[in-house]
Parts: structure tokens; C-alpha cells; sequence
């Protein structure tokens, strides 16, 4: 798939060694850094010592399994052993050895004669299995068996565990698993991956020119070398954030295509061929003007805020988008103010509403909550996540909010004269109703009591974010630290 | 005067130009040592074959005397001559066919066969010579030399050897049967271990050793089969005059294998059932067959972990059933032993010599039929074994409806009868057992419980490995002697190593941890699995690399090696447990390291140009790490994920303490995340 990772060459010549040789029954490989390299330079080696090894008197069958898509027995007995049936092609696919542990054997077992039989050869099964505390999760009966199927199934097979977490977290009570042979993966270092990824220009490169994608004159072969001044430069950035090679490899993807194109444009116009390996001037002047934007790069595609085919398309203008969310809200309606007042009735303790909102009382009154001078200190509301409240005690506090914020925006109404009339008017339309049930639809508000629930007020929860919500009051003119009972 | 030597230079050199060599060599200086080489060889020229005996002993003075010398090189600093000198002279000690040969190879290609014996020695080590050597390395090479000529010369010790010897001679302990193996070894183990590759010629020796080991490794039963312990003889006897019962005589035995993880329970099984079964019941089941083919019991291997039910065990039952005796069904074809099979066609456990009957899906048969099933094991054409895995599991079964009835039976065997044997063999490493088992099955279980015991001295450890390190490689390929002389020299680095202390200490301490041979495999195969060229023999610092991979796993901070936003949470999370919540959310973490970055920035402080305050990092990032730190089952949650908590308000605990933490972030070696991380002490 891709060019060898350096770095990986213990790992790969222990693996050589012992699965072409006499494999441990059971082989436990630990990464907690890159899991998904791991497990491809397995893959890869293993079919290496597959094809190297067609003369001797061995053959060996691997399968790689991923146990996320195994959630049930069913599905890891077919993804196990159906790749081993498709080696050969005449075998009758009206037997099914998928439902039950035994007939699993059978399977492993008929295939093993099968294939011995056909190739005159010893017959080796590998299984790997990638992200085994999924298996844990779901199906924890099968531990035991798999790490015992070299002894249940006794014919040569070895089974392959790769994990990010250690084998102490999913093994089964009771010492009822054996042991594992453990291979600890050593994490990369930066310069390894600084030349693996330089490393992989040429094939992406050959790969860009065969396809003809729109990047194809990104990768052009003569700016290989510009392309590992590129790569150093993104690890400089981005390694002390993120270790894993392919996530670095993702964000250099993104960013490429924009830091080549003052260099193609300044180049003449699409004509490939004219494309040269810049001078040491360039290439420094091009560095030093694009590193600030791989940080921002790290920031957008790390957490996959968005994808780097996106990113790439926004950040070749200068990105001046604002917030999607806040766009959302730039209409004046009510619903800014409904979700202010969740988010205040989601923090604040109840019984704080009359001092916080209470009119007419002496201002004194409305002291804060301070966090001086305790001894264990209680985690602000506002860490712990929101509290659900009831439907009424929000739209009290909206009508609170409505009177203090919003009476000045409407149109006079001579009927309703008594200060706050208006505002119980407003609260009490059914249009609030229905914009809080678009907000719950929107998961802006998340409603905790069940739908069917008759009695009592249905209940509520915030989900918006403090952000959003500070940012919301700005808008709407409300001053929301005020208002909230802990201070931050 | 022995600067550059290569393996391939020794090779290479034609006898003639070793015999130049040689000369010039012996026209060198004139101290004792070198006169004891010259009346050696002068010896050796004499007698030419001597008793083994004689040379042994001589041997193992000498191999002191080299030891001491060794100690003294070793202390001189390195030289770049230690590295490249290798090991020529391992085809020396014990005269082998194969040696003899070579030196009538040898004797061959010169003139006077009489030379023979001193051309031989100075073939060794004649590269020595080229360049000039300054007065310092002098010495060096005279106990270089010495070592080179110890083992060639025969009979009596000579006497200028032992005022060579230092007074400070360190006395280290050497075991009588290794001694003669490792008679050369001080030079080897300076001349192979400092050698930073291994000569190329010797590369598939070196495949082939790692090859043989382990394989050895793979199916150690060869190991234990070797080794006949007291305990272990018996449970094999016990175990087989059984079984023999049962096949010869028609007996229904039951019986249990009790022993710890690794002693063997299982190998004895394989072992004796297939192998030694065959072999020594071969006569009696010749004459009962027509055909003289050697006729095999049933065996039915069921195991606890895996059929959790009676009903599975018995659809399983079934299924080996039919496959065995429809195997030999179609092989007694003619000789009517069908009939059984043929009158109880209704029986839906026997109608099978087709296999593929049984694929029909998962078709549990009723409990009803599990006495008729095994009611029927009695009448079948052979002798039936049923082995019982894990048995403790299989008494968890409600009402043990499966051990009752093969125990029953069992019980209820008469000999005389038309019926066939049944052995139930239960295996178990649970002490208890038999008190699982309800009352009405235990009377009806024989009791007998035979019983492995795992290995429990240190010293049978290591000669169990030795044994597996040591297996010699057969002639690989083309060279004989190249074989020969790996051999040799793997034996003896081989040997040195495991009577290291250190890799003493480190067995015993592994005996001491479980009492079983499996993991001194495991860790046996870690080191064989990384032999290389450039580390081409075993050595008690790998021993102990792979005792931490192997039996201790490093704990995991050793392996982590995490970038700085998962660093920070690691840190807030150690504040959040400081201020006494143990348990926290992402926006705790979040909120502190925002403190430690905002007070970290309110001194803008510039060293050469660099900020020295954390660096920024966004929210995202810092929850991407914080999901990453999940799912390494860094933090694990600590309350039941619900649908209606945003991942940041969820609640996780660590797993790592404070001082995992501390060692992580001084592993990382960033100065302002280690004095975040004091202020919370």
C-alpha cells in the first residue's frame, strides 16, 4: 500500500522471524501511538514473507480483521474465515462455518486439510486482529478461544492481537487466556517519520500522474526535494502536538497543494513541464510565509473540524468565515434569548433564580457565589456539565431576561400597561413552545424526561457551550457573566 | 601485533601464506609467554593425539589463566583491533572427524606432514602480523596468543603457564561440564561479542541456530520428554497403563490431570495418546486388525471454553463421532464392523459417515438424546478416549448432565462384554474439582487424579534452556567445518551466558514469579527472535530486555510517548486530583490548563529570542488528545456513557498515578510542564 515506515525495522524483522519460522501460538502487539501504521506494517510483512517464501516448505495464509466491524460472533467467524475460503476458488460456499464456536473449528480445520492436500506444502494460518478491546466490548466470550485457537483447533495457526491498550486491560479472568508472546512497538521518532513521509513523494507522485487528479501537477516529480524541506517543516510544527504519522501525513496533504501554488503560478502558467525545484530563497520565503497556517492546519483537520480536501479549498483565500453557529442566530428572534435562558437555568442552582433575577429587592442582595477561602473547592457548574431544569423555570427566566433586555425593541401596546404585563404575554405564546421544539429537534436543548410523560413539566438541558453562549449574550446585549451564580 | 583481523582474511590466506605468516610471527619478540607458545607447539608437533581426558583438564587450567588475562584486557580501553578480530580458532578444541579431516586437508597442501600441527595453530592467527605494533599493544597480543595456543597443545600443563597467571584472579565458579566447552571462550566472547558484525559466511549458521531453537521452542514437549522427572514418569505410567486398560482390556477409566499452567497436562496428553500409545500398543492392535494397519482409539477432545453448554458439547460429540468413525468406516469397509452403525440408523448421532450431514447449521440437539449419545460410545468398533479440557468449566454445567453420563457409563463398563472401551480424561489446573462436582457424579468418578507438577528448581530451568539454546545445527549447507565451527563457538557463548550471575538472578526471580516453563520459553524465543548479525549471540543484557518484555511488562508510562496537548491533560488531571475531585470531566481539564497558559503568558519573558511560557494549544486539538487518552484507556470512564452528556461534560478517572505522570513528563523533559506538574505536589 504505501513505502516501508522507517523506524519499524525491529518490529518487522521480529515478525519475519518468527512467523516465517515457528510462531508463538499467541502474539500480543502493543502501540499506543499509531495503531493503524502498526497494523499495515504487519500486514505488509507477513504478505512479504508470503511471497519470499513460495519454495520453502511452507505456506501462509494471513487474514487481518478489524474488530470494529465484528460485533457479533457471526460476523468474526465469516471476516475470519472467509478470506481464508477465497484462496481457493472451487470450494463450495454452501457450507457456512459461522455458527457456533465448533463449527468455527471445523472450518479452520477443513480449509487447513484442504489447502494441505491441494499444495503438498505445510499450511500456516495467520490471523491478526486489530483494535481487540472492541471484542472486549462486544463479544468478551471470544477472547479465550481465539487466544487458545492454535490448541483448539490444533492445526498450525497463529493468532495476532494489536492493540492500542495493554493486554492487562482485556484479558480474561482467571488466567483463563494463556500468556501472549508480547511485541512492544517502539513510537517513532520524528526524524523517522520526516523520512518516511519524504520517502512517500514518489509513489504519490507516480500515483497523482497516473490518476490525472486535479492535483496531479502538485506532485510533480522535481519538486521532490522541496517536498522534504516541506515535511520537516510540518513536523517541526505539528510534532510536538501529534505523534501519529498519519495524521501528520493528512495535514501535509492539506496544506501542500496551497504551498505550492505561489511557487506554480510565479512558475508560468500549466505548463508542467516548466516546473523547476525553486532556489534556497524561495523555498525559505515560501516556509517562513506558510508555517503559521499549518498551525492553523493542526487546529482545523487534527480534531477533523473539517477535511483537508475543504481546508485546502478555504485556505487559499485568506479564511474570513465567522462561526456557522453564530450565523445561525442573526435573525432576532426569540430564540437567542430561549437559549440564553437555558443555558442560565442549566448552571445556575435553582434556588439562586430570585437573587439573580428577583426586581425590585435591595441590589445587595444579589451577592455571587465567590470561590475564595474554601477547602476542597467545588467544581464551577459550568465544568461539570449543565443540570436539567424544568420547562417552567426556564421560561420564567426568560421572561426575566425578555423584561430586562427586550421591552424596548417592541411595538407599544396601550392594552397592556402594567410593567411586565407584556412580557407574560410574550412568554406565554405558543409560538415559544414551538421554537424550544425546534431547538430540542436542533440539539440546542436536549430533553431529559421522556416524551411520553404526562405528569409534571417535561425537562430540559442546555447543550450549547459557554462560548456560544457568551458570545449569543453579547449579541442579544445580555450581560450573562452577571447573571451566572459562579463566577469563572 | 594483531591490528586488523578479518574472518574472511583467515579464510582467504592460502597455507603457504599463513606459513609466512607464521614465521615472521615466531621471529617476533621473545618474552615467556611466547616461549611457552613455542614449546607448546613443539609439543603438540610430537603428540598428536591425545586422550580427551588429559586435555580437558589441561584445558580447564588454562581457561582460567585466560579468564584472568581477560579480565586484564578488558580493562585496557577499546581498541578498534578488538572489534575486528573474530573468531578463527573455533574449530579447535575437541578433535572431531571433521577436524581431523581438515587437517589432513591441510596436511595435503603442504609438504612435510610432520609441520602439520604447528601450521595449524599459527593458520589461526597469523593475520596478526602486518603492521607495526607500538610497546603498548605488546601485551595485549601476548595474551591474545596465549589464549590462541591453549587448546591445540595436549598433554601436561607446562609449568611457565602458571606464573602467567595474576594474583588477582578472580574467582569465578565454573561448572565442570562447561568448562571444557567453554575452554576457549574468554578470546571467543572478546573476539564474537566485540565484533560488531558477523562474518557473512557465517549468516545461514546464524538463520539455521535461530531457526533450531525455535522450533525447539515451539513444541518444547521434546524438551520435557528428555527430561525424565520422578513425578513426571509416574503421572506418564499412570497415565498410560490406563489408557492401556482401556484399549486393550475394554475398561472404562476415568481419571484427572491436576497440575498448574505449563507443567505439562496437555503435553502428556498429546504426547502419550498419539505417540506412545500407537508405539506400545502397536502388537496387540495388529493382531486384531486384518489389514495390519495400526488402528487409532476415538479420541473426542471437548473443551470447557468453548462448549459452554452440554447441548454444544454434544453436537460436537456427535461431530467427531462421525468424522472418526466415518474415517475408518470407510476403511474396515469390508470387514462388517458397519453393522453397529447400520442397525441403529435412527439414531441421529450415528447416521453419519458423511460429514457433511453435520454442516447443517446450528441445530442443537435436545438434552433428551444426551444418554442415548453417549450409551452409544460403548458399542462402537473401537476403543474411545474422551478428553475433557478445562474440566472444572464443564462441571459449571447445570446439573452436569454431560459428566454424569460419561461417567455413568464409564462405570457401568464390564469387561468381557462385545463392548469397546471408554477412558474420560479430564483436565483441570483448579485444585477443587472434584468437590464441584455433585454427589452423584463424584461416586460415580474414579477418583484417580494424577497429578503434574510444573518445574520448580532454578537450576532445572536453566539446563531446560541450555537444552533448548543449545540444540546444534546440522550441516546447513555447504561447509561442514563452518557448521562445526559455529556450533562450537554458539555453544560456548551460549553456555557462558546462561551461567552468567546476573541471568542466574533474573531465572530465579522468574521461577519465583510462576512456576512455569512457557514464560522462560516466551522470553527464550524474544531473544532468538532478535539475533542478528550485528548482535549475533546471546547476552545476559538481552536476557534482560527480555525478561521486561516477557515477564515483567513495563509499566505503562515506559511506553508512552505522548505529545504535548495529551501531556497537559495528564498534568490538569493530576491538579484536578490534588484539589480532591479524583474524578473529572473535560472542561475541568480544560479550565486548568487555561489558567497555567494565561498565568504562563502574564510574564512575557524572552530567553534568546523564545518565549519560555507553555506553548498555546486550541480547545480541538486538546479534545482530540483527550478522546486519544480514551481510547489508550488512559483515562477510563467513570461513570456509564449516556446519550445525553456531551463528551466534554462526561466524567473519566486516571489510570495512571501521580508519579506515572511525574516519570512521563520528565521522560518528555519539558521544563514548564514539569513546574506545572510540581505545583501540584
Amino acid at each position: 500500500m504505501e513505502a516501508t515506515v522507517s523506524g519499524y525495522d525491529d518490529f518487522i524483522q521480529e515478525v519475519e522471524t518468527l512467523i516465517s519460522t515457528y510462531p508463538p501460538p499467541f502474539i500480543y502487539v502493543y502501540d499506543p501511538i499509531s495503531l493503524r501504521t502498526t497494523s499495515t506494517v504487519l500486514t505488509k510483512a507477513i504478505s512479504g514473507i508470503r511471497d519470499n517464501s513460495t519454495d520453502s516448505g511452507i505456506e501462509i495464509y494471513h487474514v487481518h480483521v478489524d474488530a470494529v466491524t465484528c460485533f457479533s460472533q457471526r460476523l468474526l467467524f465469516d471476516t475470519i474465515i472467509n478470506p481464508l475460503r477465497s484462496i481457493d476458488p472451487d470450494s463450495d460456499l454452501s457450507e457456512r462455518w459461522n455458527d457456533s464456536w465448533d463449527s468455527f473449528l471445523h472450518g479452520i480445520r477443513h480449509l487447513n486439510d484442504r489447502r494441505r492436500r491441494e499444495t503438498q506444502k505445510d499450511v500456516r494460518f495467520i490471523i491478526s486482529i486489530e483494535q481487540v478491546q472492541r471484542l472486549k466490548e462486544k463479544l468478551p466470550d471470544s477472547i479465550i478461544p481465539l487466544s487458545r485457537l492454535n490448541e483448539l483447533s490444533q492445526v498450525d495457526i497463529a493468532v495476532i492481537f494489536v492493540s492500542q491498550t495493554q493486554w492487562q486491560d482485556i484479558k480474561p479472568t482467571l488466567g483463563a487466556s494463556p500468556e501472549p508472546y508480547y511485541i512492544d512497538v517502539k513510537p517513532l521518532t520524528k526524524s523517522d517519520i520526516i523520512t518516511t513521509l519524504s520517502s512517500r513523494f514518489a509513489s504519490i507522485s507516480t500515483q497523482a500522474q497516473a490518476s490525472s487528479s486535479k492535483y496531479a501537477h502538485c506532485y510533480d516529480p522535481s519538486l521532490s526535494q522541496l517536498y522534504g524541506h516541506y515535511i520537516s517543516m510540518i513536523c517541526e510544527v505539528c510534532f510536538p502536538f501529534i505523534h501519529d504519522i498519519d495524521e501528520l501525513a493528512y495535514i501535509a496533504a492539506a496544506r501542500w497543494p496551497g504551498f505550492i501554488k505561489p511557487l506554480l503560478n510565479s512558475s508560468g502558467t500549466d505548463t508542467d513541464a516548466s516546473v523547476v525545484a525553486p532556489s534556497e530563497d524561495t523555498r525559505l520565503r515560501l516556509i517562513r510565509a506558510f508555517t503559521p497556517s499549518v498551525t492553523n492546519a493542526l487546529e482545523a483537520l487534527h480534531p477533523r473540524l473539517m477535511n483537508a480536501v475543504d481546508w485546502a479549498a478555504a485556505n487559499e483565500p485568506d479564511p474570513n468565515t465567522l462561526s456557522q453557529l453564530h450565523a445561525l442566530f442573526q435573525s432576532p428572534t426569540t430564540k437567542p434569548f430561549i437559549l440564553v435562558a437555558s443555558y442560565i437555568a442549566s448552571t445556575n442552582p435553582a434556588k439562586t433564580d430570585l437573587r439573580m433575577f428577583g426586581r425590585g429587592l435591595d441590589e445587595k442582595k444579589r451577592r455571587r457565589r465567590t470561590m475564595k477561602g474554601q477547602i476542597k473547592q467545588k467544581v464551577p457548574q459550568h465544568l461539570l456539565g449543565p443540570n436539567p431544569f424544568p420547562l417552567d423555570r426556564m421560561i420564567a427566566i426568560l421572561g426575566a431576561l425578555l423584561e430586562e433586555n427586550d421591552v424596548d425593541s417592541r411595538l407599544p401596546n396601550p392594552e397592556l400597561a402594567i410593567p411586565g404585563e407584556y412580557t407574560d404575554m410574550e412568554i406565554t405564546r405558543v409560538g415559544i413552545h414551538s421554537a424550544i421544539m425546534e431547538l430540542v429537534s436542533m440539539h440546542f436543548l436536549l430533553r431529559t424526561s421522556p416524551v411520553d410523560r404526562i405528569d409534571g413539566p417535561p425537562m430540559f438541558k442546555s447543550a450549547i457551550s459557554q462560548d456560544t453562549a457568551l458570545a449569543l449574550a453579547k449579541q442579544l446585549d445580555v450581560p450573562l457573566n452577571d447573571l451566572l451564580w459562579e463566577t469563572t | 601485533m594483531p591490528s586488523k583481523r578479518k574472518a574472511s582474511d583467515i579464510v582467504d590466506l592460502s597455507p603457504s601464506k599463513r606459513v609466512a605468516l607464521s614465521k615472521s610471527n615466531a621471529a617476533g619478540h621473545d618474552t615467556p609467554s611466547r616461549q611457552t607458545r613455542s614449546a607448546k607447539q613443539s609439543t603438540a608437533t610430537t603428540t598428536s593425539t591425545t586422550t580427551p581426558k588429559v586435555r580437558r583438564t589441561y584445558g580447564k587450567k588454562v581457561e582460567k589463566a585466560a579468564e584472568a588475562l581477560q579480565e586484564v584486557v578488558n580493562a585496557v580501553p577499546d581498541r578498534m583491533d578488538d572489534k575486528s578480530c573474530t573468531e578463527p580458532e573455533a574449530d579447535l578444541p575437541v578433535p572431531s572427524p571433521t577436524k581431523t579431516r581438515r587437517r589432513k586437508k591441510l596436511a595435503h597442501t603442504q609438504d612435510s606432514p610432520s609441520k602439520k600441527r604447528p601450521k595449524r595453530t599459527m593458520a589461526t592467527k597469523e593475520p596478526d602480523t602486518e603492521p607495526p605494533v607500538t610497546p603498548s599493544r605488546v601485551k595485549r597480543t601476548y595474551t591474545r596468543k596465549l589464549v590462541v595456543e591453549v587448546p591445540a597443545p595436549p598433554s601436561p600443563i607446562p609449568v611457565q603457564l602458571v606464573p602467567s597467571e595474576p594474583c588477582n584472579f578472580p574467582a569465578t565458579p565454573q561448572k565442570s561440564k562447561t568448562t571444557s566447552n567453554t575452554r576457549q571462550s574468554p578470546l571467543k566472547r572478546q573476539s564474537l561479542l566485540t565484533s560488531k558484525h558477523l562474518p557473512p559466511q557465517f549468516y545461514p549458521c546464524l538463520n539455521a541456530q535461530k531457526r533450531v531453537i525455535l522450533q525447539t521452542l515451539h513444541a518444547p514437549s521434546a524438551l520435557f520428554s528428555v527430561e525424565e522427572d520422578g513425578n513426571e514418569k509416574t503421572a506418564k505410567k499412570l497415565l498410560l497403563d490406563l489408557l492401556q486398560g482401556t484399549v486393550t482390556r475394554s475398561e472404562g477409566n476415568s481419571c484427572l490431570l491436576l497440575g498448574p499452567r505449563g507443567s505439562g497436562k496437555s503435553t502428556v496428553r498429546r504426547a502419550k495418546v498419539i505417540a506412545q500409545l500407537e508405539l506400545t500398543l502397536l502388537p496387540q492392535i495388529l493382531d486384531q486388525c486384518l489389514d495390519a494397519l495400526p488402528e487409532p482409539p476415538i479420541i473426542i477432545r471437548l473443551s470447557g471454553w468453548i462448549h459452554h453448554t452440554d447441548r454444544l458439547a454434544m453436537r460436537e460429540i456427535a461431530y467427531q463421532l462421525g468424522q472418526q468413525t466415518g474415517k475408518s468406516f470407510l476403511q474396515v469397509d469390508d470387514d462388517g464392523e458397519e453393522d453397529p452403525f447400520i442397525e441403529q440408523d435412527d439414531n441421529p448421532f450415528l447416521d453419519r459417515p458423511n460429514p457433511q450431514a453435520t454442516e447443517t447449521g446450528l441445530v442443537l440437539p435436545p438434552p433428551s438424546h444426551l444418554p442415548a449419545l453417549i450409551s452409544v460410545i460403548p458399542t462402537l468398533s473401537r476403543p474411545t478416549v474422551v478428553i475433557l479440557d478445562a474440566f472444572d468449566l464443564f462441571a459449571l454445567h447445570p446439573r452436569q448432565a454431560l459428566l454424569y453420563c460419561l461417567l455413568d457409563t464409564v462405570q457401568g463398563y464390564r469387561t468381557g462384554m462385545d463392548n469397546k472401551g471408554l477412558a474420560v480424561v479430564g483436565i483441570t489446573t483448579r485444585i477443587d474439582t472434584i468437590n464441584l462436582l455433585e454427589k452423584r457424579v463424584k461416586s460415580r468418578f474414579s477418583g484417580r487424579v494424577i497429578r503434574t507438577t510444573g518445574i520448580s528448581a532454578t537450576a532445572d530451568i536453566l539446563s531446560l534452556a541450555k537444552r533448548a539454546l543449545c540444540t546444534p545445527i546440522s550441516s546447513v549447507a555447504e561447509d561442514e567445518d563452518l557448521v562445526n565451527e559455529w556450533n562450537d563457538s554458539w555453544l560456548k557463548q551460549t553456555s557462558e551466558c546462561l551461567e552468567d550471575k546476573e541471568v542466574f538472578d533474573m531465572m530465579k526471580d522468574t521461577v519465583g514469579v510462576v512456576k512455569d516453563p512457557k514464560l522462560v520459553f516466551r522470553t527464550l524465543v524474544y531473544m532468538a527472535a532478535r539475533l542478528s548479525p550485528t548482535s549475533p549471540f546471546l547476552t545476559p543484557s538481552m536476557f534482560s530486555r527480555a525478561v521486561t518484555s516477557q515477564r515483567s511488562r513495563p509499566p505503562l508510562y515506559d511506553s508512552l510517548d505522548l505529545p504535548y496537548p495529551a501531556l497537559c491533560l495528564l498534568i490538569s488531571a493530576v491538579h484536578s486530583m490534588t484539589s480532591g475531585h479524583d474524578v473529572f470531566t473535560f472542561e475541568m481539564l480544560f479550565a486548568t490548563f487555561r489558567n497555567q497558559l494565561r498565568a504562563s503568558m502574564a510574564a512575557p519573558v524572552q530567553v534568546n529570542g523564545g518565549s519560555i511560557g507553555m506553548v498555546r494549544c486550541s480547545r480541538a486539538v486538546l479534545l482530540s488528545a483527550f478522546e486519544h487518552l480514551i481510547s489508550s484507556r488512559i483515562f477510563v470512564a467513570a461513570a456509564a456513557p449516556s446519550n445525553s452528556i456531551a463528551k466534554e461534560f462526561s466524567r473519566y478517572r486516571m489510570v495512571l498515578e501521580r508519579e506515572d505522570v511525574r516519570r512521563v513528563v520528565e521522560k518528555a523533559g519539558q521544563v514548564t510542564l514539569k513546574k506545572w506538574l510540581y505545583k501540584a505536589e
